[in-house]
């Protein structure tokens, strides 16, 4: 898909490299949310979704060394999405035994898979990408975007609360979001 | 499309220019004026910005509860990585503990004993031992037997969980297993309120982890002493074909001093055949004294307990943890990738005999390391046999020297001796450095009251969670133990009677 551009970066080799923690933390940090959010939607309970969250991570984990020597998988995000939905099947197949009916159902669901990993993972990326903006932007400017496009103000009220135009307010937040679009993309690249 | 209300819209160079505040301030003002009555130019400026499916997803990207319940497993996640394992912190007054507490009490039936909090089945339950992610362990009285014992009690909010239970019949079955007077025996396993737990001997002693934390490293001869200790029961289990897998600080108990340190949590305990092997919990705490092949997932023999015994006696002897805790998975991805930290890195009058016992234990080739567990146990004893009185007992020759070092024109003999005599001059250095004749804080394990609380909808909430085959399961255990006899051990030393 053209807006997953294929761009290889140093991200997949330094996973691989053990001495490189920063990799690690910032990988789980933006992974973990789109496993355990692609789990639950699936209709598993917290602490399966744990469960799946922490056997894909050490999946990644144990893979990663071999990655300084050779490649890493081709589409890195693809391979991990194929890795989470092989774990959560077996969880669920290995569970269905114990609690019949509800753990099978989970697995029959014919749901678009593809664009539910998608979705989580977009979310996370942009979720991440807002953290990182955040600090370059003024204080106001950020609550005009946060309350009127995240809480659904309209922008009327809080440009009154505010104290600026509302012409002040639409800027401020598509700055935001000209910003936001640049810095997801980049993150995006890091991760295929 | 939605430019009636406007005659000049402006355009798109205009408005990117103004993104980019590219403006003269005069011009950025108009247009600011323009965008506030003019709804159609807004949304033109919209989509110069962004892409109009991106505003629709970044709308709804505030919290729902997923995330929420997301954050606060993370949160929880942290709390506990910082106060169980890490050896620094006091983990009796984590929000944690107080909030497993709060799951638990609920589930207490009524008692007419004032001294009591409630009861759970024929025990009355008059104080709180611990807590951890899977549980609490409650003090409680065997009214049937008048003693004291301790309760491990499931979190509520697992028991509807196949791994947890899987993880309690383990634990249930492992310890019942092997009977040593080092390993804490289980005395039964029932469930109350449908929540399952599991009945123990009741310990007064700190575990190693909370003294190590509490009153800082021990003693040569005390880190010995539980070495040894630890490695005999390590022997008795391996011996019958289980691997303990968890082997810590927070799950060797000691009773005054060091004299007896006892070994407990078999609940990940695996027979060496056994195939299906979980990883729950693994990185809900730290798993900083895990050994290489359980960080890569490989099926594990007792070596990797006797791995994990190394990185123990690390922290006896140092007071810190061989790895730095922090993210579970960077330091999975440590261990057996970086050489191994060794104990004169952090006290460099630490003797070379004990970095080398320390580097035998944690050596990363299976083959190279110290096979068994009766072999560590041996040497411990030698070891100790050789502090106590050095002109006796010399020390163990393959902790001498590194035997397959090339000698660079010195005999064998000459390197021996220096190594020795460089031992002995760190020893005694080590001894007035550590306190050597300071005896060792009694600490008290947390003792505090607990109030009851009945409440009926919290038994209600749990009930229906646990009709799927777990009393079956529990029947099993029940089985399983009873053809196993228990000896009961003399805990009278262990038996706080302040109450």
């Amino acid at each position: 898909m053209n807006q997953w551009p294929t761009t290889q970066d140093s991200l997949l080799q330094n996973l691989a490299d053990p001495a490189s923690h920063d990799a690690w933390f910032d990988f789980a940090r933006l992974y973990e949310p789109v496993v355990y959010r692609f789990s639950r939607k699936r209709g598993l309970q917290h602490a399966d979704a744990v469960e799946v969250t922490q056997r894909v991570m050490l999946s990644v984990l144990r893979s990663a060394p071999g990655w300084q020597n050779s490649q890493p998988p081709n589409h890195f995000r693809s391979w991990l999405k194929s890795v989470a939905t092989n774990t959560l099947i077996n969880l669920t197949v290995r569970e269905s035994k114990h609690r019949a009916g509800e753990a099978g159902r989970v697995v029959e669901q014919s749901v678009d898979e593809q664009a539910e990993w998608q979705t989580e993972e977009k979310r996370s990326i942009l979720r991440e990408a807002l953290s990182r903006i955040r600090s370059e932007f003024s204080a106001d400017s950020w609550e005009a975007f946060e309350r009127t496009l995240l809480n659904r103000e309209s922008v009327d009220a809080v440009a009154a609360d505010l104290k600026k135009s509302a012409g002040a307010i639409y800027a401020a937040r598509a700055r935001i979001m000209k910003r936001l679009q640049r810095e997801s993309k980049t993150l995006e690249q890091r991760h295929d | 499309m939605i430019r009636e209300h406007c005659q000049r819209p402006l355009s798109d160079e205009l408005l990117t220019d103004f993104l980019e505040n590219r403006l003269p301030q005069q011009r950025v003002e108009d247009v600011e004026s323009h965008l506030g009555s003019c709804p159609g130019c807004a949304q033109l400026l919209e989509g110069v910005a962004s892409e109009p499916a991106m505003w629709n997803f970044v709308s709804e990207l505030s919290d729902d509860e997923i995330d929420s319940e997301w954050s606060s497993f993370d949160r929880s996640r942290s709390s506990l990585t910082d106060s169980s394992e890490s050896l620094q912190q006091d983990s009796t007054h984590s929000p944690l503990r107080a909030a497993t507490m709060e799951l638990v009490r609920p589930l207490f039936s009524a008692t007419d004993d004032p001294h009591s909090a409630g009861r759970i089945g024929n025990y009355e339950v008059f104080g709180l031992i611990g807590s951890g992610g899977m549980g609490v362990v409650l003090k409680a009285r065997d009214k049937s037997l008048d003693r004291i014992v301790a309760i491990k009690m499931l979190a509520p909010h697992l028991a509807a969980f196949e791994s947890s239970r899987q993880r309690f019949k383990r634990e249930a079955k492992s310890a019942a297993a092997v009977k040593h007077e080092g390993i804490i025996p289980i005395y039964g396993v029932d469930s109350h309120a449908g929540v399952p737990y599991l009945v123990m001997p009741y310990e007064a002693g700190p575990s190693l982890a909370q003294r190590i934390a509490d009153s800082g490293r021990l003693s040569v001869e005390e880190s010995l002493n539980v070495l040894v200790q630890v490695a005999d029961s390590l022997s008795a289990a391996h011996r019958s074909g289980l691997v303990h897998r968890d082997i810590k600080p927070s799950n060797i108990l000691l009773a005054p001093g060091t004299e007896r340190a006892l070994l407990t949590d078999f609940g990940l305990a695996l027979a060496t055949e056994e195939q299906a092997i979980t990883l729950t919990g693994m990185l809900t705490g730290t798993p900083l004294y895990m050994s290489p092949e359980q960080a890569r997932g490989e099926e594990v023999d007792g070596r990797s307990d006797l791995f994990s015994l190394g990185s123990v006696l690390f922290a006896m002897l140092t007071g810190e943890t061989v790895v730095q805790p922090g993210n579970g998975y960077s330091i999975v991805r440590f261990i057996g990738s970086e050489p191994m930290p060794s104990i004169t890195s952090v006290d460099p009058t630490m003797p070379q005999w004990l970095e080398r016992l320390v580097g035998r234990l944690h050596e990363v080739d299976l083959e190279k390391r110290i096979q068994s567990a009766d072999e560590v146990s041996n040497l411990g004893m030698a070891c100790l046999a050789h502090l106590r009185n050095p002109k006796q007992h010399p020390l163990p020759t393959e902790l001498v020297a590194d035997q397959t070092e090339k000698g660079n024109g010195m005999s064998w003999v000459a390197v021996a001796s220096l190594f020795a005599a460089v031992a002995c001059l760190a020893w005694i250095a080590a001894m007035f450095s550590q306190g050597w004749f300071a005896t060792p804080k009694k600490d008290e394990l947390p003792n505090s009251p607990v109030v009851s609380n009945q409440s009926p909808d919290m038994q209600e909430f749990v009930l229906p969670l646990l009709d799927d085959g777990l009393d079956d399961e529990i029947e099993d255990i029940d089985r399983a133990l009873n053809e196993i006899e228990i000896h009961d051990l003399d805990f009278e030393n262990g038996i706080d009677d302040e109450n």
